[in-house]
C-alpha cells in the first residue's frame, strides 16, 4: 500500500478518496484537484481508487421481478393487515414470556429472604412469639439473664419486700396484682396468665469520641430514665483506647427510650436485645410459697393449741424454722424475678476512638526493617500456599465444570461461526 | 445524485418533478400514487441492495417487498426533515439485519446451513455474471462493516454522512474505514483467482 506511507503529503489519501466521491466542500475540492495535478503519487492513488469503483460497477444485478411491484401495490392498498396481525400476536407472546420470566426470577430471589425477615422482627413481635413458644427455643439465650436477679440493690429490695410491691416501680407492675391473687389461697396455679412476665436484656457497644463526656451524658440519661448502674468499670490503658463497661438497670417501660438515649452517645457498633419469659417460673414460685406459708401457719397453730412433750414441741419449732427459711429463700427468689421483669438490664460498652500518641516508644529502625522483612516473607509464603491450596481444593471442580460447560459452549460457538459465515 | 429540493415545484405537478420527500409527505397524507412513484424511483435500487447481499433472487425480492411494506406500515414515523434516501436504506438495512439474525438462528438450531451463494446457477444469463462472481467473492472477504460501507457507497451511492447514519457510526470512521476497505479490496481484486480459492477452502475447513 503505497499511499499509506506518504503521511507527509499536503493532502491525506482519505481526502483524495473523498474528492473522488464528491464528499468535499468547494474549497477542499479545489485544493485536492490542484494537488492531484502536481503529485504523481496521489494521482496514481486516485487512479487505483477509481479502478476499484469501475471494477465494482461490473457487478450488475438483474431487473427486479414484476411480482415485486404487484406485491407492493397490493400492500399499499392495505392488504397487509393479515401480516400485521401475525406480527402483533408474536409481540404479545414475546412480552408475555418476558414478564413471566421476570416474575419467576423475582419470585426465586424473594424466597430465601423470608426467614431472615422474621429473624429481624421487632421487639413487639418477639413478645408475641414469646407468648407462643418456650423461652429456650425462641430467642438467643441472654448471657446475663441469671446475673440480673442476683445483683443486690437495697433500695429496690426494700420496696419489693413490702406486702404491696407496686410502690417500688414508677408504674405499678402487673406482677403485684398476680401475687395478690395467688396469695388468696389458690392451690393450683394458673399457668396461663393474661400478661407474660418477660425479663428483658439488651447489650450495646458504642464508639464515642470521649469516654469522660460520654459518661456524664450516660449518667444524665440514667437519672432521666430512672435507671441506675449496677456496676461500672472504667478502663484507661496506656497504649490503647479508653473504655467504659457498665451494667445498667432501667425500668422495663423505659427501656426503649433509654436505649435511644444510649445510641445517641456515639456510633453504635453492636446492638442486641433479648427477652426471657419467666411467667411459669414465677407462678411456680408463688404457689410453692403459698403452700409453705400455709404449712407454717399450721405448725404455729399446732404449737399454740397443743401442749405435749418437750421433744415434740422442739421438733415442731425446728420444723417451723425450716419452713421459715424456705419461705425467706423463696421470697428472695420471687423478688429477684420480679425485679428482673420490672427492670431491664442493659450491658453497655463505650469505647473511645483510639488515637495513637506520638510519644509512644518505637523500636529501632533496624528492628523495624527486619520485622517487616520477616512479615513480608511470611506473607509471600502464605499467599503462595493459599494459591496452591486453592488449586488443590477447587482445581478438580473447575476442570469438571470447564468440561461440562466448555465443550458444549465450544460446539455452539463453532456452530455459530459456521452459521454466520454461511449467512454472510 | 441527490434530488434537488426545488421548492418552486407545486404539489399538483407530475410526480416526476416532485422530490422524494414531497412524495413521502403526500403518501403520509394518504396518496397511494405517491408511494407508487417512490417505488418507481427506488424499487430497482432496493432490489439491487438485497440482490448483492443475499444468496438468491427470490429472497432478495421478498426482502425488498418487506422493506416497502415497512415503509407503508411505519409511514407515521417518517419526519420530513430526514432525507428519504437515508430513511429508505436505513429501513432496508434493518430488514437485512433482521433477516440475517433469523437465518443465523435457523442455522444454529436446525443445524441446516443455507448453501453459500452460487449465483452462477440461477443467473447464468445475466451479463454481469462472471465479473459479479469474482467481485462478490472479493467483497465477501472484507470485514462485514467494511463490506457494507463499500456497497453502500458504490452501489447505493450514499454520501459519507448517509452511510454513517445508516450504519450508526461516526462520519470520520466511515471515511477512514472506507479508505482502508477500498485499498484492501484493490489487493483482493488483483490477487490471482486460484489464490483466493485456496484461501477460501482453507477458511471453510477452519
Amino acid at each position: 500500500m503505497k499511499a499509506m506511507e506518504n503521511a507527509t503529503h499536503a493532502v491525506p489519501p482519505e481526502e483524495v478518496m473523498a474528492y473522488l466521491d464528491g464528499g468535499l466542500g468547494m474549497e477542499d475540492a479545489v485544493a485536492v484537484a490542484a494537488h492531484l495535478r502536481e503529485c504523481a503519487e496521489c494521482a496514481a492513488l486516485a487512479e487505483e481508487l477509481g479502478g476499484v469503483s469501475r471494477e465494482l460497477r461490473a457487478w450488475t444485478v438483474g431487473v427486479a421481478p414484476a411480482s415485486l411491484q404487484r406485491e407492493v401495490r397490493r400492500a399499499v392498498r392495505g392488504n397487509a393487515r393479515a401480516r400485521r396481525r401475525r406480527r402483533v400476536g408474536r409481540r404479545v407472546w414475546v412480552w408475555g414470556g418476558a414478564i413471566a420470566g421476570i416474575a419467576v426470577v423475582a419470585g426465586l430471589l424473594m424466597l430465601p429472604t423470608k426467614p431472615q425477615h422474621k429473624r429481624l422482627a421487632s421487639l413487639p413481635e418477639q413478645r408475641e412469639m414469646l407468648d407462643l413458644a418456650r423461652p429456650d427455643e425462641s430467642i438467643v439465650q441472654s448471657r446475663n439473664a441469671g446475673v440480673a436477679g442476683m445483683e443486690s440493690d437495697n433500695r429496690n429490695f426494700a420496696a419489693l419486700s413490702q406486702i404491696a410491691p407496686g410502690a417500688a416501680a414508677p408504674t405499678p407492675p402487673p406482677t403485684s396484682m398476680k401475687a395478690d391473687r395467688f396469695r388468696g389461697g389458690v392451690e393450683r396455679v394458673d399457668t396461663n396468665p393474661r400478661r407474660p412476665m418477660i425479663a428483658r436484656t439488651a447489650s450495646l457497644t458504642v464508639l464515642v469520641k470521649n469516654v469522660v463526656d460520654a459518661r456524664a451524658a450516660l449518667e444524665a440519661a440514667m437519672t432521666r430514665e430512672q435507671g441506675y448502674a449496677a456496676q461500672l468499670t472504667f478502663n484507661t490503658p496506656d497504649d490503647g483506647a479508653r473504655s467504659l463497661q457498665a451494667s445498667l438497670r432501667v425500668p422495663a417501660e423505659q427501656l426503649d427510650s433509654a436505649l435511644h438515649a444510649l445510641r445517641e452517645l456515639g456510633r453504635v457498633e453492636e446492638e442486641s436485645q433479648s427477652g426471657e419469659e419467666v411467667t411459669a417460673e414465677h407462678a411456680d414460685l408463688v404457689a410453692r410459697l403459698t403452700n409453705a406459708r400455709e404449712e407454717e401457719a399450721r405448725l404455729r397453730a399446732l404449737l399454740a393449741q397443743r401442749t405435749g412433750k418437750i421433744e415434740d414441741v422442739l421438733q415442731v419449732e425446728e420444723e417451723i424454722a425450716r419452713v421459715r427459711g424456705e419461705i425467706e429463700q423463696m421470697e428472695a427468689g420471687q423478688k429477684g424475678l420480679e425485679h428482673r421483669v420490672d427492670f431491664a438490664s442493659v450491658d453497655l460498652k463505650l469505647v473511645e476512638e483510639y488515637a495513637a500518641k506520638l510519644g509512644s516508644p518505637a523500636e529501632g529502625t533496624g528492628t523495624t526493617l527486619r520485622n517487616a522483612l520477616v512479615a513480608g516473607l511470611r506473607n509471600a509464603r502464605a499467599s503462595l500456599l493459599g494459591l496452591l491450596v486453592f488449586v488443590e481444593e477447587y482445581g478438580p471442580i473447575l476442570v469438571i465444570w470447564g468440561a461440562l460447560l466448555g465443550i458444549p459452549g465450544w460446539l455452539v460457538w463453532r456452530r455459530y461461526r459456521r452459521a454466520r459465515a454461511s449467512v454472510g | 445524485m441527490n434530488e434537488t429540493d426545488d421548492r418552486a415545484d407545486h404539489a399538483g405537478d407530475g410526480g416526476e418533478q416532485r422530490t422524494d420527500e414531497q412524495l413521502m409527505a403526500a403518501f403520509q397524507r394518504g396518496s397511494a400514487d405517491a408511494l407508487q412513484a417512490l417505488f418507481g424511483r427506488y424499487g430497482q435500487a432496493v432490489f439491487g441492495f438485497f440482490r448483492r447481499r443475499v444468496a438468491d433472487a427470490a429472497l432478495a425480492e421478498e426482502l425488498a417487498q418487506e422493506t416497502f411494506l415497512a415503509i407503508v406500515k411505519a409511514r407515521g414515523r417518517y419526519e420530513a426533515t430526514a432525507l428519504f434516501r437515508s430513511y429508505l436504506y436505513g429501513i432496508a438495512f434493518r430488514v437485512l439485519k433482521a433477516h440475517r439474525r433469523k437465518a443465523l438462528m435457523r442455522a444454529m438450531f436446525t443445524g441446516k446451513m443455507p448453501e453459500r451463494a452460487e449465483p452462477a446457477a440461477e443467473t447464468s444469463l445475466e451479463a454481469g455474471l462472471l465479473a459479479g462472481l469474482a467481485l462478490r467473492d472479493a467483497v465477501g472477504r472484507l470485514e462485514r462493516i467494511d463490506r457494507e460501507m463499500v456497497l453502500l457507497r458504490e452501489f447505493e451511492e450514499l454520501s459519507y454522512a448517509e452511510i454513517a447514519e445508516v450504519l450508526g457510526i461516526p462520519v470520520n470512521t466511515v471515511r477512514s474505514r472506507l479508505f482502508r476497505a477500498r485499498m484492501a479490496l484493490r489487493e483482493l481484486l488483483t490477487a490471482p483467482a486460484a489464490d483466493v480459492k485456496e484461501m477460501r477452502s482453507a477458511e471453510g475447513e477452519a
